[in-house]
């Protein structure tokens, strides 16, 4: 009995050092602890979703923890238990969403500001207005700007600018007039 | 013509010829004909005009109360007529500018329309 009990240690000792030597991961956070032998081989769940317990012997055994799937699509293969696509997927998508809309409404405000100096007086200005126009047109055209959006936004500064010119070519007039008179 | 009225002339030319250039960037060049500064011109004189007259009004209002100093009032009630005459007579030759330029542009639509007119007859007359 004595014999038996002593080679149901040994056994046993031997299939903890097996199975910590065959499942060492150097990856593992564990591994440290393992080897300071304040963990044993069956304490702790791996990555792979396997538990090691010891039966009423005092022998480990390998436990299916979760069982994963493979699920597998055309493009992606996923474990549905490594994570929870579903509530924190959403989440993301709904910030990219809100981060795409905030770009596009702030390329959208430069690219008005951009076309608008293009019909500048100063020529330097309105090339480097006219380069800058072409950037900003492609990462619109990337953010999946329609082309009617951008269209409508040209016709608004023009009109705008339009308007504007005349304004202001009215007020230099008047100020003419005014210095013909003589009042300064 | 003093140093500071050459100077504001300076200032408003200089404006001009930016917005001048501005307009053909826009596309709208040809809308600032002659005749459309020349309009402008009289349209500016009449808005002078009546803050002048609006402004004698007060003048002379101001001569009918007690108390006001009268002299003073004169003087600034002459000055005010000098302004107002120039204003007119600066309307006047404007308005006259003006007219000039619409009976020579009529007479070069009339007479673009004459050529067209002949050019067609005498199209059909080869033909």
């Amino acid at each position: 009995m004595t014999t038996n009990q002593a080679i149901g240690a040994q056994v046993g000792n031997s299939a903890d050092k097996y199975y910590a030597a065959m499942y060492r991961n150097p990856a593992s956070d564990n591994l440290a602890a393992r080897e300071a032998g304040e963990l044993r081989s069956g304490d702790s769940t791996r990555e792979t979703g396997f538990n090691w317990d010891k039966d009423s012997q005092g022998d480990a055994n390998l436990k299916a923890g979760v069982a994963d799937s493979l699920v597998l699509s055309t493009s992606t293969v996923s474990r549905t238990t490594t994570f929870q696509p579903v509530v924190s997927t959403r989440g993301a998508q709904a910030k990219l969403q809100q981060f795409k809309d905030q770009l596009t409404s702030k390329l959208l405000q430069s690219y008005e500001e951009v076309f608008r100096n293009t019909f500048h007086w100063n020529l330097p200005l309105a090339s480097m207005a006219k380069w800058s126009i072409d950037n900003i047109f492609n990462r619109l055209t990337i953010l999946g700007v329609e082309q009617g959006k951008l269209q409508q936004v040209r016709q608004e500064v023009t009109v705008a600018m339009r308007s504007e010119n005349r304004g202001n070519m009215r007020q230099v007039v008047e100020t003419e007039a005014y210095q013909e008179v003589g009042i300064a | 013509m003093g140093r500071k009225s050459k100077a504001q002339n300076k200032v408003v030319n200089e404006l001009k010829n930016q917005l001048l250039v501005q307009a053909e960037r826009l596309g709208i060049r040809n809308e600032y004909s002659p005749a459309w500064f020349v309009e402008q011109k009289v349209l500016a004189f009449g808005k002078v005009l009546s803050e002048l007259y609006a402004e004698r009004s007060n003048l002379e209002y101001e001569m009918n109360m007690l108390g006001s100093d009268k002299k003073d009032l004169l003087i600034k009630l002459e000055r005010l007529h000098s302004y107002i005459r120039k204003a007119e007579s600066l309307r006047e030759r404007y308005t006259s500018q003006f007219d000039q330029l619409i009976d020579k542009g009529y007479k070069i639509t009339e007479n673009t329309q004459k050529l067209d007119c002949l050019h067609r007859t005498e199209v059909k007359a080869l033909a």
